[in-house]
């Protein structure tokens, strides 16, 4: 069957004339969805994917139509993660469906999402449209409903759109109960996956289908040429004066904006596409009214009004976080350009996919680096990415707080016998290896405490009524507010900033309390001035020309792919046996090795050259520790190369930590980071050589890890979530009207009452698998220990920082400041270090003579230590010299 | 100030007058979530009759006032019924119990009605020239005006409602929130006896209380590790 033959001609002619040549993708897909197969289609944005998917099931419509009038009930679901996705795909529905039908089309397309009017949705329940456009929340509510099982049961076709973004995380988890649920309820359902780039496809497919349905994968990756290269304002000097690299960056930046039509400028966080949003319009004025920023702390009507005029083609640039790496419709850009690495292949081609004009043009991507580390992994990215090396993708493994929440869903429609909600949530690809017992353990939580407990007491005021045989969702109240409480995204204490006329965005509290009223920071690249605070709310006003601080979102930082640390380790292994031969020609062999250009081979070079110096270059076949006497702080910080990403890293430093807490106590504190960690001790704790393996030992790695977060604060942020998913509290309970006396009550209390009592609680035991496996990766840092177990350890005494230790120690020192801009704390701490390996080894300075104290800005972080920071650190464009 | 001393439990105990007080137990804090719809603990009793046993075995007390908030809410559970009596009579046996009501305690009367509990709900206690009362009176002239009338006689107002605490920290990484009293010339706040009670840190939000505002307290004793530590409060 070809492309052209599974479809009706008239609706092929259709598409012809409006579109051309169909696309790969969809030469790939028709045949397939027409032969009624599961389909996952990996493709890059614009090419071609929603068609890919929608045409084949618009064709059977309209067959249908043809042979008498269609039914009032669902055909086809489609799910995506975002709201806008929908919106988009609205209207690209509508518009075929007008032009064959006229405005009265007897095939009805409707949204239904958290934004759905009470109106819309009575109507949508009277007269069922045929294609429902939804989110995995607004799914779950409709399973969840009586009257909705007639309307679904007739569901054919069900499309998961940007399933990569889902697959790993727990709304996917939700999402495939909820296909499984589904299906069971209407007999078959064929089920169409669209995701961008991601591996391995395979369990991406086992994702879509569950554990008992077949997948046809689809790869057309390749469909779309992406090409990717690095650039870097760093000329001569590896370190250059603080803001000096800033000011070039920016410079540099406006240059790519001049140059082409539409720039999209990706930042790693919030406070990233802020900042660089501000500094551009301060430094290209003449541009300032087409620059915006778009992140997900802005309200949506702010980030409606950027993409729609990207789409209309009125902005030169939009500076964003994550925000736009989903498929919104922004019309063409021309290039993308990322700030800093990615932190990871796929990232990298997600991003850079965004650009190009249509299927045929070379999507164009730049990565910015902002220091020589930046550079490397830039670089070694950018190699990855050319041979289509991913990252690959990890899938939760049996999140109970989903299953809490699902079962009551389940139990809101019918009464369920254990044994057949046990086989039905197995289905789902990532319970499939759920624990009966575990699972009867989370009935017995819903039910409001074990089979005893509800012995002893008749009102448990669990939410199902449980028995030996099976169990169903009580009625009324239960059902009532659970219908409100559906999903599992966190609610987090955030103060929403607002003028007189229109809400902005959302920023964090912790970071407006350190505000006074008439201080200014920035939201949406805009200066604003804070004129009045209530609980919930921050009143602003604008406040162009002043200088504003950027503000702080604690979104979590993506850790280093573990293909991008390898590639690094390769080079750094390659560079060391090429020194131990000559110094002659490295500089030509690192620019042929990281296709990185001359001027940035020497600036490459020189660094490992300073590294093999005053240390020695580290490699993944041994451990690299380089100690470092701190005489200032009475301090000595411990550097451990393991280059093995953040998320391993955190899980290893806080074993280290928790061995060294055991064996000699004090305190130790370990500040993880990509390339390793750091680890702070008094200076009379000084170690032994010979001490080092037992803290890396492999033995009782996951008891020394639970004996480390027992009582941290990741713990209780994990603990928090699965509470509120869990429907232990009510999501917004402990937030919601901020009112004082509401706060002196918190889920950490519970945590606390749980962690004495009922330690093996489903909840806490949901929080601990999530918090070993989203922030942290236990996983990760056993691996790296299995292997470093027969590979030798080297403690080597330095005396400054050695350059490949910058950016670990400058992490450090960088996270107890809250209020320094972070850049340039960094870049003046980078210098400084490079100057004193300059300057020679012979009179050691101590390092931290001239730096910022960590303690200085902490804690309490009072407005004048804000103010302070303000007037020393930030000038109206980055400093010229320091000190 | 006479012999009082501030209880590590916590409460205060007021020698001269043979009385204990204690604020904020927050009786039946898990059903009364569970009432509605949340699915807390409630495994695990509470153990706050208990540890009030334990101070009523350290001093040789005659009364022991609750500073109101007894319950968290006055839910219709048997659970919760059960409770109270306990506490009536086991204290009872040892000391006279004196109720005092505080926000949360708006249906009390009627729930110990129900429980068979013969117990009155004050508004306030006169225990020697203290003023004990839970602090949420909203009317500020009202709040000056027993704030004045206790200063002469040397007595002190003495609340609960706060929840109050403080965060020490180590300036560096480590910090941990303590339950801390608030004392200043002529008044005394009381930290939540409740485990459940997470603590409001002082300073980080206005005081509920008109009393604290009026006249805020120049020195936190933070329970940290079994001592009182002094911590001087700068003006708010």
């Amino acid at each position: 069957m070809t492309a052209e033959s599974s479809v009706h001609p008239s609706v092929f002619a259709w598409f012809a004339a409006r579109y051309g040549e169909p696309t790969p993708a969809q030469k790939a897909a028709w045949p397939r969805i027409a032969r009624g197969e599961n389909v996952l289609l990996a493709s890059p944005t614009g090419t071609g994917k929603t068609f890919a998917a929608f045409l084949g099931v618009l064709d059977e419509l309209v067959r249908l139509h043809t042979r008498g009038p269609l039914r009032d009930t669902i055909y086809c679901v489609y799910v995506s993660p975002l709201r806008a996705l929908s919106y988009d795909l609205e209207k690209n529905l509508r518009a075929p469906l007008r032009e064959w039908f006229g405005e009265k089309s007897p095939i009805r397309v409707e949204l239904r999402t958290g934004d759905t009017t009470a109106g819309q949705r009575a109507r949508q329940y009277t007269k069922p449209p045929h294609i429902l456009l939804t989110t995995p929340e607004s799914l779950c509510v409709l399973l969840s409903q009586e009257k909705w099982l007639a309307p679904l049961a007739s569901v054919r076709w069900l499309i998961v759109d940007e399933i990569h973004a889902l697959a790993e995380n727990k709304r996917g988890a939700h999402l495939a109960l909820s296909l499984e649920r589904l299906e069971l309820h209407c007999g078959r359902l064929q089920r169409i996956g669209l995701s961008a780039t991601i591996a391995p496809l395979e369990v991406v497919a086992r994702f879509l289908t569950g554990t008992h349905g077949q997948c046809a994968v689809l790869d057309v990756a390749s469909a779309k040429k992406i090409k990717l290269s690095v650039h870097t304002p760093l000329r001569k000097d590896p370190y250059p004066e603080a803001g000096y690299t800033g000011r070039r960056l920016i410079r540099e930046l406006g240059g790519l904006i001049r140059k082409n039509r539409t720039t999209l400028v990706f930042c790693n966080v919030r406070s990233g596409a802020e900042a660089t949003t501000y500094w551009l319009r301060e430094n290209f004025p003449d541009l300032a009214g087409e620059i915006e920023c778009h992140h997900a702390s802005l309200e949506r009507d702010v980030r409606r009004e950027v993409e729609d005029r990207l789409k209309r083609g009125e902005l030169r640039a939009v500076v964003c976080s994550t925000s736009l790496e989903l498929g919104i419709d922004i019309g063409s850009v021309d290039l993308v350009v990322m700030m800093s690495t990615p932190k990871g292949v796929s990232k990298a081609l997600q991003r850079a996919g965004r650009a190009g004009h249509n299927i045929h043009s070379i999507s164009r991507g730049i990565l910015m680096a902002t220091n020589v580390s930046d550079l490397v992994e830039s670089c070694a990215t950018v190699l990855l990415a050319r041979e289509r090396q991913l990252d690959d993708v990890r899938l939760p493994d049996c999140p109970l707080d989903v299953l809490a929440q699902h079962l009551v869903s389940m139990g809101c429609t019918a009464r369920w016998s254990r044994a057949d909600a046990l086989a039905l949530v197995r289905r789902a690809y990532p319970f499939r290896d759920l624990d009966e017992a575990l699972f009867n353990d989370v009935l017995d939580y819903l039910a409001g405490g074990g089979a005893s407990l509800r012995q002893r007491y008749r009102e448990v005021f669990g939410k199902i009524d449980l028995d030996a045989d099976g169990f169903r969702t009580r009625e009324g109240a239960v059902r009532r507010e659970f219908l409100q409480n559906i999903g599992t995204i966190p609610s987090v204490g955030q103060v929403t900033v607002r003028t007189r006329s229109r809400l902005l965005g959302s920023v964090e509290e912790s970071f407006i309390r350190q505000l006074q009223i008439g201080d200014v920071f920035m939201i949406a690249g805009h200066p604003v001035r804070l004129e009045k605070m209530t609980q919930m709310e921050a009143w602003v006003s604008r406040a162009d020309g002043a200088l504003p601080t950027v503000p702080r979102w604690n979104a979590n930082k993506m850790p280093l792919s573990n293909r991008v640390a390898q590639e690094i380790n390769d080079f750094r292994r390659e560079l060391r046996s090429a020194l131990a031969e000559s110094r002659d020609g490295l500089a030509a062999w690192i620019a042929g090795r990281l296709d990185c250009g001359a001027a940035n081979a020497r600036i490459i070079l020189q660094t490992h050259l300073a590294q093999h110096d005053i240390s020695e270059i580290p490699t993944a076949d041994f451990l690299l520790v380089e100690e470092l006497d701190d005489e200032a702080q009475n301090a000595l910080h411990y550097f451990f190369h393991s280059l093995i990403g953040r998320a391993s890293n955190d899980a290893l430093a806080r074993v280290v930590t928790h061995r060294l807490g055991e064996t000699r106590g004090g305190n130790a504190i370990a500040t993880p980071h990509d390339y390793g960690f750091v680890l702070t001790v008094a200076r009379r704790q000084r170690f032994l050589a010979a001490e080092l393996p037992k803290l890396l030992r492999l033995e009782n790695f996951d008891e020394a890890l639970d004996g480390a977060l027992r009582r941290s604060e990741m713990l209780k942020y994990h603990f928090r979530n699965a509470a509120q998913t869990g429907l232990m509290v009510y999501r917004n309970y402990f937030d919601r009207q901020k009112s004082v006396r509401k706060l002196q009550w918190s889920t950490e209390v519970i945590f606390n009452v749980l962690q004495e009592h009922e330690p093996d609680h489903v909840l806490l035991r949901e929080a601990r698998r999530d918090a070993l496996r989203t922030f942290i990766d236990a996983d990760g840092a056993r691996a790296f220990l299995a292997r470093q177990a027969t590979q030798p350890v080297r403690l080597r005494r330095v005396a400054q920082v050695p350059p490949l230790s910058f950016a670990m120690y400058a992490t450090k020192i960088k996270e107890a400041l809250l209020v320094e801009d972070p850049y340039e704390t960094m870049e003046r701490l980078y210098h400084q270090w490079w100057s004193e390996i300059e300057n020679g080894a012979a009179s050691p300075q101590h390092p931290t003579s001239n730096t910022q104290h960590p303690t200085s800005n902490i804690q309490h972080p009072t407005s004048n230590g804000l103010r302070n920071a303000r007037e020393r650190g930030l000038r109206k464009s980055p400093s010229k010299k320091e000190n | 100030m006479d012999r009082s001393r501030l209880e590590l439990e916590p409460g205060v105990w007021l020698e001269k007058w043979q009385t204990l007080a204690v604020a904020d137990l927050h009786l039946g804090y898990a059903w009364a979530h569970r009432a509605e719809g949340q699915l807390l603990p409630v495994e695990t009793r509470e153990d706050s009759t208990e540890r009030l046993l334990k101070l009523l075995d350290r001093y040789p007390a005659e009364e022991l006032v609750l500073l109101g908030d007894v319950v968290h809410r006055a839910v219709d559970v048997p659970a919760l019924h059960s409770e109270l009596r306990w506490l009536a009579l086991t204290i009872g046996e040892r000391a006279r119990l004196r109720l005092i009501g505080g926000n949360h305690d708006r249906e009390l009367a009627a729930t110990l009605a129900t429980a068979g509990i013969a117990l009155e709900i004050a508004e306030s206690a006169m225990v020697g020239p203290h003023l004990l009362l839970h602090g949420d009176q909203a009317d500020e002239s009202v709040a000056a005006a027993h704030l004045r009338a206790q200063a002469a006689p040397g007595g002190r107002v003495i609340l609960g409602h706060e929840h109050p605490a403080i965060t020490l920290s180590d300036g560096v990484a480590s910090h941990v929130k303590c339950p801390c009293f608030l004392a200043g010339p002529g008044i005394l706040v009381l930290p939540a006896f409740s485990r459940w009670a997470a603590g409001s840190e002082i300073g980080r939000y206005p005081f509920l209380s008109p009393y604290p505002r009026l006249r805020p307290p120049d020195c936190a004793m933070a329970i940290a590790a079994g001592k009182l530590l002094p911590i001087r409060l700068a003006g708010q």
